[in-house]
């Protein structure tokens, strides 16, 4: 944070998971905001500003949701080090989210947050639940009894909101002095829990049962949700939808995308005709542009699609539902929004691990994360895939494709199931997770957030994409030799020529030094390996996309290596797949492996077994086929 | 564990491990509160526990430190 807005006045949003805190936010930044990285540690949280129309000028805190100030896990810690690490004078006041429905058990913070000496606002959340069943609670009691100002807050219409911002306004430029709590003994949590029941048994006008309708509507749900049976096979239809949703919904937007990027390049190179700047900036810039956004489609499905599980009450429950397996793998109930979410992209799933609160499960669960099929590696597969089963029927890739996705869970679980035999047990592993009310999922804040993510995904791995991309491009087109054509010039380019250096690496896997640098180049990103290629074997331009694909799968049929035989045969295409199926070639990855497990050696440890195992199972697998 | 499903209980104690104990309190779990298991998961898998107006899974071993008194069926 700069120097100008710490001088702001600054709120920090607090409360306990599935309060409502994350919908408060949004409709108090109008939905903007931006993630911030608080300098000199790794912590990051959301930064909002109230919006313009509340007249007021306060900056907003997002915090991760706790149940106390006493942190067990990485993202409980951010709000930790969020109210106490911080100077406190960048925190003047805390808004302390409690859900009403839930009054007694939510207090339990706001009693820690008064003991650490925090001045605060209470909002209510859920009352439009309440009143749903013609109940109330009484505000004025509870601002007397915690001696606050508490403002009722409807999430759904954001009622509550302009006059939380006027309490605020109230309370700015106060200095407080703040201190972290000592330890809370069995008696004393009990003593807080009995006193506060008995201060909020009269604060709800109840119904003649006293129950929610909403409640008794999740205790049904749930009957069906988390059967023992019937659960595991809705799990599994709900993970099906997903997945083939990313296929089906992005592949339109995919194609516009490319469309886009292919015409731009088009126009650029008529406009600029042949040369230096014209190859570069088309072949460069666009190219390697077009190859980070062409997977934005379905990474946005994909967080979308979790977000609308997750803001609907399911994820918790598809948890709930995998915690006896994955534990028996080392791993958490947990670990499945993060493990899920790989399936995008492995950077954001890393940062998802943070739930995790035994150091040992979140190790391993970041370890196998970039086992998942990423979505980059999918117009990999797509290529190789049409190598093996051309002019054959179109199910016969889609079930390989299959039996990739699938075989990737089974490495992953199989390298979970080893490191839970090579890991000491240290710290106590808890799951205790709490299953958040069915309720239609609020759109506007999951489409927001989606965007986010999205956008963070792109802004994060496509500089490091890009500026590779740029890099491979200068080295595969330099030195300018005078070569009759693109192969021979890439040949004995610098890029070339390191190719030929590594190429007894990659010779036991079937393959010659071509595709050798085309695997050195996914190193940037796995989907650079289909441009590369496209640039080694020379592809006639076209802008009919159908035949540059069948011109590329044309020269790969008829590639020889030196020594006469095929370069892609059934054989070294398979031991091509093992390979993108394991290794981890991705920067961004490691990069945040680094950052979120505050560890090199756990990313270079990754990086080498990943790549290792992977390497030695393509040339076994091409051993073995050929 | 030996638990019937949709019957009540009273937590009359806790035993176990400190940190998930302290968990279980943060949580809203205390003495003399009344909860209800409504799902046993299968092969000894979580608990889904009714408290107050919640649903809560617990692990098999984070239940056990639940000590509970089974209320008369009412």
């Amino acid at each position: 944070m700069s120097a100008t807005e710490t001088a702001r006045n600054t709120v920090a949003l607090v409360g306990p998971p599935n309060s409502g805190k994350t919908t408060l936010f949004n409709w108090i930044t109008g939905s903007k905001f931006r993630t911030v990285n608080y300098p000199g540690s790794t912590i990051d949280y959301n930064l909002g500003r109230a919006h313009t129309r509340y007249g007021a000028d306060i900056d907003i805190i997002d915090t991760p949701g706790v149940y106390s100030l006493f942190p067990k896990s990485s993202d409980e810690l951010v709000t930790h080090e969020v109210l106490f690490e911080k100077k406190s004078s960048d925190i003047h006041h805390v808004v302390i989210v409690v859900d009403a429905t839930q009054l007694a058990r939510n207090l339990y913070l706001v009693r820690q947050l008064q003991e650490a000496g925090y001045s605060y606002t209470i909002a209510l959340t859920m009352i439009d639940l309440l009143r749903k069943d013609n109940m109330d609670v009484n505000l004025d009691k509870i601002a007397k009894i915690f001696n606050c100002q508490v403002v009722g807050i409807d999430g759904t219409l954001g009622g509550g909101v302009p006059e939380l911002i006027e309490s605020l306004k109230k309370t700015q430029n106060k200095n407080i002095v703040v201190k972290k709590l000592e330890h809370w003994n069995e008696d004393k949590r009990e003593n807080i829990l009995k006193e506060l029941e008995l201060l909020t048994k009269n604060l709800i006008t109840k119904q003649k049962n006293g129950k929610l309708s909403i409640f008794q509507k999740t205790a049904r749900i749930d009957k069906i949700l988390l059967h023992p049976v019937a659960g595991l096979f809705i799990f599994a239809a709900v993970m099906i939808v997903l997945f083939s949703s990313i296929f089906w919904m992005a592949a339109p937007f995919m194609d516009v995308i490319d469309g886009v990027f292919s015409w731009l390049a088009e126009i650029t190179k008529k406009t600029l005709g042949d040369g230096l700047l014209s190859d570069f900036l088309s072949d460069g810039i666009i190219a390697s542009f077009g190859a980070v956004l062409v997977f934005v489609p379905q990474i946005f499905i994909l967080f979308f699609g979790i977000g609308i599980l997750e803001d609907s009450g399911y994820l918790a429950r598809a948890a709930t539902l995998i915690d006896k397996p994955f534990s028996k793998l080392g791993l958490n109930g947990r670990s499945f929004v993060p493990i899920l979410s790989g399936f995008a992209c492995a950077v954001p799933a890393m940062m998802a691990s943070r739930t995790l609160s035994n150091k040992r499960e979140r190790w391993i669960t970041n370890f196998i994360i970039p086992l998942m099929t990423c979505s980059a590696r999918l117009p990999v597969y797509a290529l190789l895939l049409s190598f093996v089963f051309l002019g054959q029927a179109a199910w016969k890739p889609g079930l390989a494709l299959a039996a990739l996705y699938f075989g990737a869970l089974l490495v992953g679980a199989i390298a979970a199931a080893i490191l839970n035999r090579m890991l000491k047990k240290e710290a106590k592993s808890f799951f205790m997770l709490e299953l958040p009310l069915y309720r239609r999922a609020n759109f506007r804040v999951v489409l927001k957030n989606a965007i986010v993510k999205t956008r963070s995904y792109a802004t994060r791995a496509g500089p490091v994409i890009f500026t590779l991309s740029v890099l491979i491009w200068t080295l595969s087109s330099f030195p300018k030799a005078d070569a009759p054509d693109a192969t021979h010039r890439l040949e004995q380019s610098y890029f070339g020529q390191m190719g030929r250096a590594i190429e007894p690496v990659f010779e036991p896997m079937g393959v010659d030094w071509r595709v050798g640098v085309g695997l050195l180049s996914a190193f940037a990103a796995r989907e650079v390996f289909v441009s590369t290629l496209s640039v080694i074997f020379n592809i006639s331009e076209s802008s009919d996309e159908a035949s540059m694909q069948n011109s590329l799968l044309e020269k790969m049929h008829n590639a020889e290596r030196s020594d006469g035989q095929k370069v892609f045969t059934t054989a070294s295409v398979t031991a091509l797949l093992i390979y993108f199926m394991i290794a981890l070639q991705c920067i961004s990855t490691s990069a945040v492996a680094i950052r979120e497990m505050r560890s090199w050696s756990f990313a270079i440890i990754q990086l080498v077994v990943l790549n290792v195992v992977a390497y030695v199972l393509a040339v076994g697998t091409y051993k073995i086929l050929s | 564990m030996d638990i019937s499903l949709d019957t009540f209980y009273e937590i009359v104690g806790f035993s176990g491990d400190a940190l998930l104990l302290e968990r279980l309190s943060e949580m809203g779990f205390r003495k003399e509160k009344k909860i209800r298991f409504i799902q046993k998961l299968p092969f000894r898998g979580p608990l889904v526990v009714e408290l107050d107006q919640t649903h809560i899974s617990l692990r098999e071993e984070e239940a056990q430190c639940l000590q509970l008194k089974q209320l008369a069926i009412p």
